[in-house]
């Protein structure tokens, strides 16, 4: 159980999850008794090999998918206890989750794309309006609104992903292996931009990557391999 | 919540995907036949031939689909979004078919109806279909 007082200060919380996948008919356990806190304002890089857990962690986190057992409670609210309607609001509103191909929507533009969770939330027109206009300057994007994502670069489409996951004002910011498509350059650009989301937002930002090179860039870093998470860090808390 | 907002997706989509020239055209071909040669095609021809050509352009599009049920599902969509996406894509093309057709006035209104209902269980079916695939992807790769 976690204490209220560092209940407030805790924005993801795993506690014993397991995960078994049946891959051609055989079981696959995925995630072995996963327990770790990750506290609010915080970037956690997941460090990992291929095949380690680290996207089945990370979808678990944004409840597209459930653990076999275990808790997880994202900004206070138990994945557990959320029916399907539950999780999709809660990637709505809390979670943002980025994969690791973008998740675009090919044919739309870039302001069609971004304004996506928006029309999911109903939000009035203007509001809308307004709130994409915002995003997408604060992204750099202001002038390829009208551009047709499949004509974007890969670092523009990274951007553009980002974009569409803080147009809700989530919370925590999911990014799976966001630099595997992008050359050194722009990965640190990415890897900067996280930072000054956070530093702008106050959002907690788990990166999950296989580059060691991201993990100079977090300011904490967990280990998982074979489905078992190794803090290689210590917690911002500590450091303090 | 949002429905508006999904069946405006919807469009959007289809509006810049090939499938629906497609469409488009096979019943243009359709209606144009029918005038041509002045008198209704058979029955079953009136029924598979639109169905054909939709099962043909869904599948021409099928990557566009399957990039709006992605990001819709990541973004928060219910079922009640992707329904509605589903029935606004099967409205589209019912009324892509029936159109050029109600305009050749060779069919009777049953022949529509029935026209209308393959259609629309066809589309819906498909689509929903895939939204199962696609929340099946969504927990079993990329470990």
């Amino acid at each position: 159980m976690v204490g209220s007082e560092n209940m407030v200060e805790v924005a993801i919380f795993l506690r014993d999850v397991w995960k078994s996948y049946r891959v051609s008919g055989r079981l696959v356990t995925v995630l072995k008794a996963v327990t770790t806190r990750i506290y609010k304002s915080e970037i956690v890089g997941i460090h990992g090999p291929s095949g380690s857990g680290k996207t089945t962690l990370l979808k678990i986190i944004a409840g597209l998918d459930r653990p076999d057992r275990g808790e997880v409670i994202v900004d206070g609210y138990n994945l557990n206890m959320l029916d399907e309607l539950g999780l999709a609001m809660l990637r709505n509103t809390v979670v943002s989750y980025i994969p690791q191909d973008y998740g675009l929507i090919e044919n739309l533009t870039v302001w069609e794309n971004v304004e996506i969770p928006l029309l999911l939330a109903g939000v009035e027109k203007s509001v809308r309006e307004n709130r994409v206009r915002e995003v997408l300057e604060y992204m750099g994007l202001a002038d390829k609104i009208s551009i047709v994502v499949s004509r974007l670069s890969g670092g523009e489409r990274q951007r553009v992903a980002i974009a569409r996951s803080l147009v809700n004002t989530p919370t925590v910011l999911l990014a799976d292996e966001p630099t595997a498509n992008l050359d050194w350059e722009n990965a640190i650009k990415v890897a900067e931009l996280f930072k000054k989301i956070r530093d702008d937002f106050g959002t907690t930002v788990v990166i999950v990557t296989h580059d060691p090179r991201l993990l100079e860039f977090v300011d904490r870093s967990l280990n998982i391999v074979d489905g078992t998470l190794k803090e290689i860090s210590p917690p911002v808390s500590m450091r303090r | 919540m949002g429905v508006q907002g999904v069946v405006s997706i919807a469009i959007k989509q289809l509006a810049r995907g090939s499938g629906l020239r497609i469409a488009i055209l096979t019943s243009l071909v359709i209606a144009a036949l029918t005038l041509v040669v002045g008198e209704a095609p058979p029955r079953m021809l009136i029924l598979s031939l639109p169905v054909f050509s939709v099962l043909s352009s869904i599948l021409i599009d099928v990557r566009n689909i399957r990039s709006s049920f992605y990001a819709l599902i990541i973004v928060g969509a219910t079922v009640k979004h992707i329904i509605t996406y589903s029935i606004t894509i099967a409205l589209v093309y019912i009324i892509i078919y029936i159109v050029p057709m109600a305009a050749t006035k060779f069919f009777t209104l049953p022949e529509y109806c029935s026209l209308a209902g393959v259609l629309l269980m066809t589309v819906v079916t498909l689509l929903l279909i895939y939204y199962l695939y696609m929340k099946r992807t969504f927990t079993s790769v990329n470990i």
